[in-house]
């Protein structure tokens, strides 16, 4: 799967008409998703509901404070998902939530690496191998080398930073200070 | 159980039974009774939803739309300018996908300020994503209120619907009606699945998102195929389910009365065609061979369905509540379309009348029938170069509708005398003094 962010656009290419099922077609930005519903546009252009970050080019290069979450505190009630205008929060697959991942780590470091969150850092996940047996490691690699991470919570809460505007309205709605601003220039990517 | 009821009441029964879980409205005359009605059944526990009460048509619907995204079944309802105000969010709702039923009580749009009826608010909206539905009187409305909500929530379709009850003529206009029970109504819909376009915390979706260049038309694609395929078909086997409940019978997109041997048809949509109804039975009575075309849904809009009613006519009228200034009314632009992409060549000719809440009478329906046999005699005659000579848009009330010279020759005797329609400023717009001479059409037996 090629997920070059150069790829967005090529589907002007694509009569209507067309099934579009690769993502040769689709500038498939979020795959470290797993599995999107579906990529025929029969099926994803009937409404405008989708898994955050599909479909779209990225959009957030004028955002200069981003929303952090605090994973310890994050309870996964998910507020701030629906009130995030722009539906750039998202719950990652299990199979990718850092404790699974933390866990795994853990298997090969220090016993105390997948319990302490304080250990965790930020994005802590990102650096996995590609080469892991984690389904999902080796497309987030790709992603991250576009240059954009994630961070998740415990619960699976993530902020996708590629449409993420930085309007903070998530800090607002968050009723366990789970969630904070910080400069982008504060952010450790 | 049998019910004497407005427009707006019957229409409040219909939405009960559909058992929305969220209503928020704006309250505009003639809308108003339908959404006190609903707020009544909703204070007195008589329907379970949540009732928004909001600052404006905007908010309505939006409001809706909220709901209808975390997977509710949701109602508002509007008119004329609220309908108008509405309208950004019209193609917000229908982009989405939302299946939202609104009724929209048909009104003039300012300026001048009026408040009568006239369908110049929802045909300016035809093309913003809504199926749109015209109810020719009080049991249809009821009736349609159900059927749309098991049309647009169906999964073959998936779109906000909007049933347009004409302001006055229907709205507050009392008929006796039939109420379905509400097991009846819950045979006839189940319960909305939102399944795929909703909020879903264990698939935290994006909703309402933006589609660039690249792939904005597919949405647009499958907006259109989905309402021109899927909906008459849905909206026939909703009718079918309908009617083995309920033993009423609906004719889908349109409903033909009497076009299959008929030489002059009048096309036309809503309370109006109640009107013609009677016109034409007494027409045929006397031997003159009319029809009737009564438009049911404007979108999609059943072209085929219309050309093929229509394909023997001599002479078509389209009489409408509406008039796309510098052009034509647009229900006939659309009529026009669908007859010249099936090949039919006979004249057409519109009729712009009801404009403010103004009357359209039996005799203006019989002018307008005359006109167009006098047209047909002259065209047969003449050749299709006399089909000119009737203008191709007539404002009843303004423009004169009297016979040319000579037609009443192949009009005959009786037809002659008849000055209905004549529209001259002095003159009464209604014609009523020499209606009986052509015809004895009782009053009592149409509204
Ligand atoms: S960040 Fe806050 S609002 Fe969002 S899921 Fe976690 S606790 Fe809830
Ligand atoms: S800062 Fe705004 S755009 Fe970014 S995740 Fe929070 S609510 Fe969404």
């Amino acid at each position: 799967m090629n997920n070059d962010v150069s790829r967005i656009g090529t589907a002007a290419n694509v009569p209507v008409g067309d099934v579009v099922r690769t993502c040769e077609h689709i500038p498939v930005l979020r795959s470290h998703l797993a599995c999107p519903p579906s990529l025929d546009h029969a099926v994803y252009a009937r409404t405008t509901c989708y898994p955050a970050g599909h479909l779209v080019a990225k959009n957030a290069g004028w955002r200069n404070i981003r929303p952090v979450i605090d994973a310890e505190k994050c309870t996964n009630c998910l507020q701030c998902y629906l009130y995030c205008p722009d539906g750039a929060i998202y719950r990652v697959p299990s199979v990718c939530r850092p404790t699974e991942l933390a866990d795994a780590a853990a298997a090969q470091a220090t016993p105390s690496c997948g319990s302490d969150p304080s250990s965790r850092p930020e994005g802590r996940f990102l650096g996995l191998s590609p080469q892991s047996d984690v389904p999902c490691a080796p497309s987030l690699t790709d992603v991250d080398q576009g240059g954009t991470s994630r961070q998740v919570s415990p619960g699976g809460v993530a902020v996708d930073y590629d449409f993420c505007k930085g309007c903070g309205i998530c800090v607002r709605m968050c009723r366990f200070w789970a969630l904070r601003m910080i400069p982008e220039s504060e952010a450790n990517e | 159980m049998k019910r004497f009821l407005s427009g707006d009441e019957a229409f409040a029964e219909g939405v009960r039974l559909a058992r929305p879980q969220v209503i928020s409205a704006y309250p505009i005359t003639p809308q108003t009774v339908v959404v006190e009605r609903l707020s009544e059944m909703v204070e007195s526990g008589q329907l379970a939803a949540e009732y928004i009460h909001v600052e404006s048509e905007h908010s309505a619907l939006s409001a809706a739309m909220g709901a209808a995204a975390t997977g509710a079944r949701t109602f508002t309802a509007t008119s004329s300018q609220g309908l108008l105000y509405m309208a950004e969010v019209l193609t917000y709702a229908a982009g989405g996908r939302f299946p939202i039923v609104m009724m929209n009580a048909n009104r003039a749009t300012a300026l001048p300020w009026n408040i009568y009826g006239d369908q110049r608010d929802s045909l300016a909206l035809l093309d913003h994503g809504w199926i749109q539905a015209y109810a020719e009187n009080n049991q249809e409305a009821l009736d349609l209120a159900l059927m749309a909500y098991a049309v647009a929530e169906d999964m073959r379709v998936r779109m906000p619907f909007m049933v347009n009850l004409d302001g006055f003529a229907l709205t507050h206009t009392y008929e006796n009606v039939d109420i379905p029970e509400p097991s009846e109504a819950d045979a006839i819909l189940p319960p909305y699945d939102a399944a795929g376009n909703c909020f879903d915390f264990d698939h935290p979706v994006n909703m309402g998102y933006s589609a660039g260049p690249e792939f904005n038309r597919y949405y647009k694609y499958w907006a259109h195929r989905d309402m021109a395929e899927a909906v008459p078909q849905v909206v026939s086997v909703v009718e079918r389910r309908f009617e083995e409940v309920t033993g009423r019978r609906y004719p889908g997109m349109i409903e033909a009365i009497d076009c299959d041997d008929a030489e002059v048809v009048l096309v036309t949509l809503g309370s109006v065609a109640g009107l013609a109804r009677g016109v034409v039975s007494h027409l045929r009575a006397s031997g003159v061979r009319a029809g009737l075309l009564k438009i049911r849904y404007m979108r999609p809009f059943p072209a085929r369905q219309i050309a093929r009613a229509l394909h023997g006519a001599e002479a078509v009228a389209v009489l409408e509540k509406d008039i796309s200034f510098g052009a034509e009314g647009t229900v006939f632009t659309n009529v026009n379309s669908a007859l010249q992409q099936a090949g039919i060549t006979a004249p057409t000719y519109n009729f712009i009348g009801g404009l403010g809440g103004d009357n359209i009478s039996e005799d203006h329906v019989v002018s307008i029938f005359r006109a167009l046999q006098c047209v047909a005699a002259q065209v047969r005659e003449q050749g299709r170069a006399a089909a000119t000579e009737l203008p191709r848009v007539t404002f009843l009330g303004v423009d004169s509708l009297d016979p040319e010279p000579g037609c009443g020759r192949v009009l005959g005797g009786e037809l002659r005398d008849n000055g209905a329609g004549c529209a001259a400023p002095s003159c009464d717009g209604d014609g009523d003094s020499s209606k009986a001479q052509v015809f004895s059409v009782r009053e009592t037996e149409v509204r």
